[in-house]
This record gives C-alpha cells, sequence and structure tokens, in this order.
C-alpha cells in the first residue's frame, strides 16, 4: 500500500517531485469502487475484521475439528444450546474459514492490497526511477542533513562524489551539480512484499482448478499393496512401526513404503513424520495408523460326551483364510467367513466392514451336516450344542496398518515462490534504507543535503563520516 | 552439564532481577534528586545516574550472553534443540526480548527503557521457570529441524514485540503527564498493572508450592480423569463433595466442586490455577497501593515523567519494525512450510496457526496505521500494547484454553 517505511520520527518524507496519484478515468461507480479499495484505512479495516473474524472462528469449535462423533446438525444443538448453536451454523461460524463472508473478506483485502499498491506504485515509480539531479535550492535547504565544505580548484564536486562512491553510493553530476543514491530497492519493498501475499494467495487458490487438489487417506495393511488415488503407482507397505518412550509418549511412526509401477518396484523410503515421500507429484504423508487382528490359532476340540479332546491347531489369517485347514485327519473346510460379523436388519449374519474387528467362521468337518460356528470373540458361545466338534483360540497376533494420506497440489511451488518473495519483501522494507544526497556549488563552498526514509541514527554516522573526509567541513544540521 | 546448564540459567535469571532492580532504582533515584535540589542540578549531575545505567547495561550482557550459553549447554547435554516445551520456549522469548533491549539501548543509549523492558523480560523467564524443566524426548511431529527455525525465529520476532510493548507503555505513561487522556484509557492502563499483577501472583504461587513439593491426586471417577494438583485443590471436578481432599490452612478442600458446564480437561484444576492467581495478583496490587497510596499507573508514569516521548514513540515503532519480519518469516513462512511437512498442509485452520495468523494481521494493520496521519502516537501506542496481549494470548492463552495441534507445547 502506501510507504510502509517512512520513518515516524522524521515526519512527511518530503519529495522533491509532487507525487500527482494516477487514477484511471473511467464511470464514476468503477471510479468510486477503485477509492474505496485504494484507501490505506479501508485496507486497514479490512485486516482488523479478517483478525476478529479469525478469533470467532478458534473460540467456537470448528465442523472436523471438534471431538465427537455426533454430525453438525447434532452437535452444536448438544453443544451450544437449542438456540445459539443452529444459530452459529446459519451464520457460518461453525465453518468460519469457508464462510462465504469470510471468503468475500479476504478476497476484499487482496483487491484492496493490489488497488492500493497500483495506485501508489505507479507515481513512485516516476518519482523514484528519475529523481532530479538539479531540484531548486529552496528544496535542498530544507532537507534535514547539510553541510558545505570549501570547494577545491576546478571541479569543486570531486571530493564529495569520491567519498560518496566510497560509502556505496551511485553518484551521477550533470551541469555542475551531483546526485547520490542508495538503497533506491528499500522503496520497492512494500510492494514486493505485496506481491509474495498475492502470488501466496493465487497458489492457495489454485486448489479450485479441477484436477490440481486432492487430499484423501488411504489404509495399507503390513505387506500389502494399494492404488494410490489419482495416480497410475501403488504403494506397498512393508512394515508400519509404532515405537514409545517409557512414559508412554509417541517415539516414532514410520512405513517402509515401496512405489511400484507397472509392476516394477521404483522408490523405497520410509516414510513418517516429517519426511514424506514424494513420486509424481504426490505426496504420502504418514497421518495415522491401526491395529487390527492379523492371524489367530484355533484348537480344535472332539466333544465326547461331556469330555472335550484337543485335535490339533491351525493358523487362520483372518485377512484371507485358507478354503481349508488339516488338523490331524480332520479337515474343517472355511465355508461363511465374516470379519466383521453382525446381524443385519433382515436377520441374516452378514459383515460391517472389511477389517476383522469381529470374526466369524461356519466351518464345516466331514461327518457332520450343519456348518458349525465358531465366533473368535465370543469363544464360549456354541450355537449348535449338539455339533461334534468346537473351536477356541490359543493365540492371535496383530497387524497394522497404516494411514497414509495422499496429498496432491499442484499449486504448492507457486505458494512456495510467493513466500520467498514475501521473506524478500519484508528484508528489503525493513533493513534496508533509501539515502539521497545531492550537491552543488555555491560561491566558493559546495552545499550537501541528503534525505533517508528510515533509520536515521545510521544516516547520523554516514553523514558526520561523509563530513569528514571532505576539506573544511561545517555541519548546518544533522536530521535535527 | 545439565546441571551446569540449571545454573547458568538460575544466575541468569538473577542478573535480570538484579539489572531490573537497578534500572528502577536508578529512575526513582533520579526523581527524588530532582525533587529535593531542583530540576535544573538533578540534570547537571547525571555522573552517578550513568554510572548505574552502565552497570546495569553491563549485568544485562552478561546475563543475555550467559542465558546463551545455558541454553546451547542444554542443547549439547540433551541432543535436542531447547524449544520443545514451555519452559525451554518462554525462556527463549524471554531472551530474546532482553537480547533486543541489549541492542536498541546500544543503538538509543536510552537506559530508562530498561527500567520497562527489563522487568518485562523478567516475568516472561520467571513464567517458563513455572514449567517443568526435565528434558522430554521430542514426540514424532517435533522431530525435526524446522523446529530450530521455526521456533527460535518466532521468539526473536516475539521478543522484539516485547520490547515495543515496553516502550509503547512508556509513551503512555510519559503523555497522560499532560493530561490528554481519557478516564477510559486511563482505566485500560491501570488495568495492564493488574494484569501483570495477576502474572506475577501465578508466578509467585506456583513457584511456592513447587518448592515445597505440594501435591494433591484427585482420583478418576466416572466423569473425569485422575489429576494432579500442585497447588491446593480449591475448586474440585464435578460431583466432588466440599472437604473430601483434606484441609489447607484450615480451608476444606475442595471448597466447592466446578459446575458441569466447564467441561475440559483438567477444567478444576486450571480453574484453581485461575482463583490463586487472581487473589495473589489482588494481594500483591492492593498492598502496593495501600503502601505508597498511589495508582500504579502514578507509580510507573513518575520515573517516565521528564522523557523525550517522540523517541519512546519511535523505539516502540522500531521494536515493531525489527519484529514483523522475524515474526513473518518465523512464526507464518517457516511454520506453513515445516506444517506442510509434517502434517502435509501448510495451513489447516489450527487454533495455534489461526492465533499466529490473527497476530500478524494485527501488526500488519499497526504499520499501515503508522503512515496514515495522526496515527502516530497514542493510538500507536495503544496499538503496540493489545499487540503483544495478542502475542501472549497466542503464545499462552491459546494452549491453556483451546487445544489443537500444538497441544504438546501445552507441558
Amino acid at each position: 500500500m502506501a510507504d510502509l517505511s517512512q520513518s515516524p520520527t522524521a515526519g512527511p518524507q518530503a519529495e522533491p517531485e509532487t507525487e500527482v496519484a494516477a487514477r484511471p478515468k473511467g464511470p464514476d461507480l468503477l471510479d468510486r469502487t477503485w477509492d474505496f479499495f485504494a484507501s490505506v484505512p479501508v485496507a486497514t479495516v479490512m485486516i482488523f475484521c479478517v483478525a476478529a473474524i479469525s478469533i470467532a472462528g478458534t473460540l467456537i469449535e470448528q465442523e472436523g475439528q471438534y471431538n465427537s462423533w455426533m454430525p453438525p446438525a447434532q452437535y452444536y444443538p448438544d453443544r451450544y444450546g437449542p438456540v445459539l448453536g443452529p444459530l452459529l451454523m446459519k451464520l457460518g461460524l461453525t465453518h468460519a474459514y469457508t464462510s462465504w463472508w469470510y471468503l468475500a473478506l479476504l478476497g476484499g483485502a487482496v483487491t484492496s492490497l493490489v488497488v492500493c499498491s497500483l495506485q501508489r506504485g505507479v507515481p513512485l515509480w516516476n518519482a523514484i526511477m528519475k529523481p532530479p539531479i538539479a531540484p531548486v535550492t529552496g528544496f535542498l535547504k530544507h532537507l534535514k542533513f547539510r553541510l558545505t565544505y570549501a570547494a577545491p580548484e576546478g571541479d569543486g564536486l570531486q571530493p564529495a562524489a569520491e567519498a560518496l562512491r566510497k560509502l556505496g553510493y551511485k553518484v551521477k553530476i550533470e551541469n555542475g551539480r551531483m546526485l547520490a543514491e542508495k538503497g533506491r530497492l528499500n522503496r520497492w519493498g512494500p510492494y514486493i512484499l505485496h506481491l509474495g501475499l498475492v502470488i501466496v494467495a493465487l497458489g492457495a487458490f489454485t486448489r479450485a482448478i479441477p484436477g490440481w487438489y486432492s487430499d484423501t487417506t488411504i489404509w495399507v495393511r503390513d505387506g500389502e499393496t494399494a492404488r494410490v488415488p489419482g495416480s497410475t503407482w501403488f504403494v506397498r507397505n512393508d512394515k508400519f512401526t509404532a515405537d514409545f518412550y517409557a512414559d508412554g509418549r509417541p517415539k516414532n511412526y514410520s512405513t517402509d513404503a515401496v512405489v511400484i509401477e507397472n509392476g516394477k518396484e521404483v522408490k523405497r523410503q520410509t516414510v513418517k513424520l516429517n519426511y514424506p515421500l514424494a513420486y509424481k507429484g504426490i505426496e504420502l504423508y504418514q497421518s495415522s495408523y491401526q491395529q487390527s487382528l492379523g492371524t489367530v490359532d484355533v484348537v480344535l476340540n472332539q466333544k465326547q460326551g461331556d469330555k472335550s479332546t484337543e485335535v490339533g491347531r491351525f493358523t487362520m489369517d483372518l485377512i484371507q483364510p485358507a478354503k481349508e485347514y488339516q488338523v490331524g485327519n480332520v479337515t474343517p473346510q472355511v465355508v461363511n467367513y465374516f470379519p466383521d460379523f453382525s446381524i443385519g436388519d433382515d436377520g441374516q449374519p452378514g459383515t460391517r466392514s472389511a477389517d476383522p474387528n469381529n470374526p466369524a467362521v461356519q466351518f464345516k468337518v466331514t461327518g457332520y451336516d450343519k456348518p458349525i460356528w465358531f465366533l473368535m470373540n465370543y469363544p464360549d458361545m456354541h450355537v449348535d450344542p449338539n455339533a461334534p466338534y468346537t473351536f477356541s483360540v490359543a493365540g492371535m497376533t496383530t497387524r497394522n496398518t497404516t494411514g497414509l494420506r495422499v496429498k496432491k497440489d499442484v499449486g504448492q511451488p507457486i505458494l512456495w515462490a510467493g513466500l520467498v518473495v514475501i521473506t524478500l519483501g519484508c528484508g528489503i522494507t525493513f533493513y534496508f534504507a533509501h539515502r539521497r544526497i545531492w550537491a552543488m556549488v555555491e560561491g566558493g563552498r559546495v552545499l550537501i543535503a541528503g534525505q533517508t526514509n528510515r533509520d536515521r541514527m545510521s544516516f547520523v554516522r554516514e553523514f558526520k563520516k561523509l563530513g569528514e573526509k571532505l576539506p573544511g567541513t561545517e555541519f548546518e544540521s544533522l536530521g535535527g | 552439564m545439565l546441571t551446569l546448564s540449571r545454573i547458568l540459567f538460575f544466575l541468569a535469571f538473577a542478573g535480570y532481577l538484579a539489572s531490573s532492580i537497578l534500572y528502577i532504582a536508578r529512575l526513582t533515584n533520579k526523581k527524588r534528586g530532582a525533587q529535593s535540589v531542583g530540576a535544573a542540578v538533578a540534570s547537571s549531575s547525571p555522573i552517578a545516574v550513568d554510572r548505574s545505567a552502565k552497570i546495569a547495561g553491563y549485568i544485562m550482557m552478561g546475563s543475555v550472553a550467559v542465558h546463551g550459553i545455558a541454553m546451547v549447554l542444554r542443547w549439547i547435554a540433551s541432543g535436542q534443540a531447547p524449544m520443545s516445551n514451555m519452559f525451554e520456549y518462554m525462556g527463549l522469548t524471554g531472551w530474546a526480548a532482553m537480547l533486543f533491549f541489549v541492542i536498541l539501548n546500544a543503538r538509543y543509549n536510552m537506559p530508562a527503557l530498561g527500567a520497562f523492558a527489563a522487568p518485562v523480560g523478567l516475568i516472561v523467564i520467571a513464567y517458563a521457570s513455572v514449567f517443568p524443566s526435565t528434558v522430554q524426548p521430542l514426540v514424532p511431529a517435533l522431530q525435526s529441524y524446522w523446529l530450530v527455525l521455526h521456533v527460535s525465529v518466532a521468539a526473536l520476532g516475539e521478543g522484539a514485540f516485547a520490547v515495543s510493548f515496553a516502550a509503547g507503555l512508556m509513551y503512555l505513561l510519559r503523555i497522560r503527564r499532560d493530561g490528554n487522556m481519557s478516564e477510559w484509557e486511563e482505566n485500560a492502563l491501570e488495568l495492564v498493572f493488574v494484569a501483570a499483577s495477576i502474572l506475577a501472583g501465578f508466578i509467585i504461587t506456583a513457584l511456592i508450592f513447587r518448592a515445597s513439593g505440594y501435591t494433591v491426586t484427585v482420583p478418576a471417577t466416572d466423569t473425569s480423569s485422575e489429576m494432579v494438583y500442585h497447588l491446593p485443590p480449591i475448586a474440585g471436578p464435578t460431583g466432588s463433595a466440599p472437604g473430601e481432599l483434606g484441609k489447607w490452612l484450615g480451608i476444606p478442600l475442595p471448597l466447592f466442586a466446578i459446575p458441569s458446564w466447564m467441561h475440559g480437561a483438567d477444567a478444576a484444576r486450571k480453574f484453581t490455577t485461575l482463583l490463586f492467581s487472581l487473589v495473589s495478583g489482588a494481594i500483591i496490587y492492593w498492598a502496593v497501593r495501600l503502601i505508597t497510596r498511589r495508582s500504579w499507573r502514578d507509580l510507573a508514569g513518575a520515573p517516565v515523567a521528564n522523557m523525550d516521548a517522540s523517541i519512546l514513540d519511535d523505539i516502540s515503532y522500531r521494536g515493531v519494525a525489527l519484529g514483523y519480519p522475524l515474526f513473518t518469516l518465523g512464526a507464518m513462512i517457516f511454520a506453513m512450510i515445516w506444517a506442510q511437512k509434517a502434517w502435509g498442509s501448510y495451513w489447516s485452520w489450527d487454533p495455534k496457526e489461526t492465533w499466529a495468523l490473527i497476530s500478524w494481521l494485527f501488526y500488519s494493520g499497526y504499520l499501515h496505521l503508522r503512515i496514515v496521519k495522526g496515527w502516530e502516537g497514542k493510538a500507536s501506542a495503544w496499538t503496540t500494547v493489545i499487540g503483544f496481549v495478542v502475542i501472549i494470548f497466542t503464545l499462552v492463552g491459546v494452549n491453556l484454553l483451546i487445544a489443537g495441534l500444538h497441544s504438546y507445547a501445552a507441558s
């Protein structure tokens, strides 16, 4: 927006040129809209409004961030009461950062940023890029840094030009007048900073372009391979590891991942927090994990009256059970397998999911017509008391499932570039100063007058140093 | 080496304290001189005054160096950057505040600033020492070099904002002498000192009870999990009966159970802490007020009465001008890069993130107002004071009141 870099104590920056605000000519409404967005107070109010609404968003629990299983329509009346809850939802405060008015305000702030920069940047360009070498004498006499020195024979400006070049100034001499300049870039600092913000906004906005952004989570069991959505490649989870410190806090979550493309292994990497796997524009992040049953050691018992004797044991994979198992000379066949057993609304047995949360099997054993139920989470429950065989659990192993966040964000490099520009703009704005020094011969002496747009203190030192290098210096004013 | 680090930390703290006292004493002496001998004589005998300023300055510089060494030793001894919990983080922020005071003092030669900036840094560091100083190994999310970049640069920025706050506060105390402050502003100014008293009250009670090793464990119930109080549990969890936890100074514990609408983890414990802070803060505040028979703003305003308001205004702005780029880089840009690496999303509207954005927007607004005519001086000074309140809320309030992805920072 306007020139942030002015030193506050120096007062309004004196410019040798008059800066006329350039305003595009157009219909009255457009004119007024432009003026509205070009106003720094308006921009500042918008900035404070964005901040204020952001506060509301952190105080009201946001959809997707609250800690409850309830859907929003149920959660908010429960949390904030029957009046306030629905009201907050209606106002969009329960998803403040994606509500239309928040986005509109952000859009307004960005528009204002662009308009303000243009409004002030264009005239500033002319003023800064073509500084007058010979401003009127009155202007020089009003500058706050002035000194005179005895002009030597011949070219009186020469000692000043030499000294200023040594101090890092660019010196121009024309028709007996001199202009030395340093740090002109500083004047562009705020504009560079604003440009960076616009680039960041654009980078974030690319998410709206179809196909540029996706964010999903895939679950891959140890040893299994899954297709990565939105890509042509697969990822295999060789092993998920969760380590903990002695006090129970997590130490490490990682997945030994293998990228497989066209049936070939193309990349191997341990994916963990802070170390995502990137391949062909898609990134995989370690985001969560689940532990579920892997295999179970089943004991087959034969009933004879009240007595029950063990026939033998077999290990059953709960993800992909075999069709039949050989135990001694008995061959139990898997007729039906329900990894996540439940009774459906129709009264029929079914499975809620493919995860072995509540595994149940119907075995067929030669010599008995009916299938025998085996509910692993309820081993004492015998559905058919007449069955000649029973099954029981001798042991279980668990298996980890890693949760990988699959992220595609094509616009990311734009955003990073914007952040670099912001950093540069910030540094240039706040850590550099634009200094100009004019000189002219007046009688037997040379008048030197200078100005800085910020950091008066170090300009005082520099100006003193300059004076010491010149013959017969008399300081007229040192910024006071 | 960890023990040596602790000793150095303590030494630095003592140094900050000594330096703060010297800076304040120096100003009160000067004032006395002015009263008894007259302003003209007082200003012609600045030698003694300057000597104590010099000594305080050297102690300050030495303490900053010792504190710096203490942090480096802790880093070496623990093998991880000392920036991962509240003790380490607040210590770093306090150090940054002191560092910027030393830098600005070297540049402006304004020891009077020390009477305000040094206590602000001191309170931040004292606040740090309330938290357990044990080295805790890092959870996976923190195992990244971005921890160092993000935290250290953000802390430097916040340290500069702290100095800006101190100068802004001094400016307000200075110009109220000219009588152009409304009743409302006078009260707001006093409120700053009330808040500082409450914070001091919290620190002092927490340190006293910790030094005496006081703990009360409230066993888990149907509605709440086990809680360990380090202060007498005045407020018990919902459903607890008064007196069931014993007595403290004849007061039955708990005195009352918190109402059921105060849910959230450890609500009863946090409420107890709040009560203790309020009561001890009120004692500190009123003790000083009753003994001196003057308001805090009068007391604090006396030493700055003769200072150049425009220089204070400039320092306050300088603090923001120094801190803003650092805060932008550390708290916004590095934070976004790290969030992208760790969580897969550079921005997820986590409360801590959002509050960092709010602080950033606030100071952005300040910088824009600064260039609009009429926003130098009083309004500008108020903005830096409020800005620091926003920063403190971002650092501390978010952790205490709103949980989020940064929850590990609460301990």
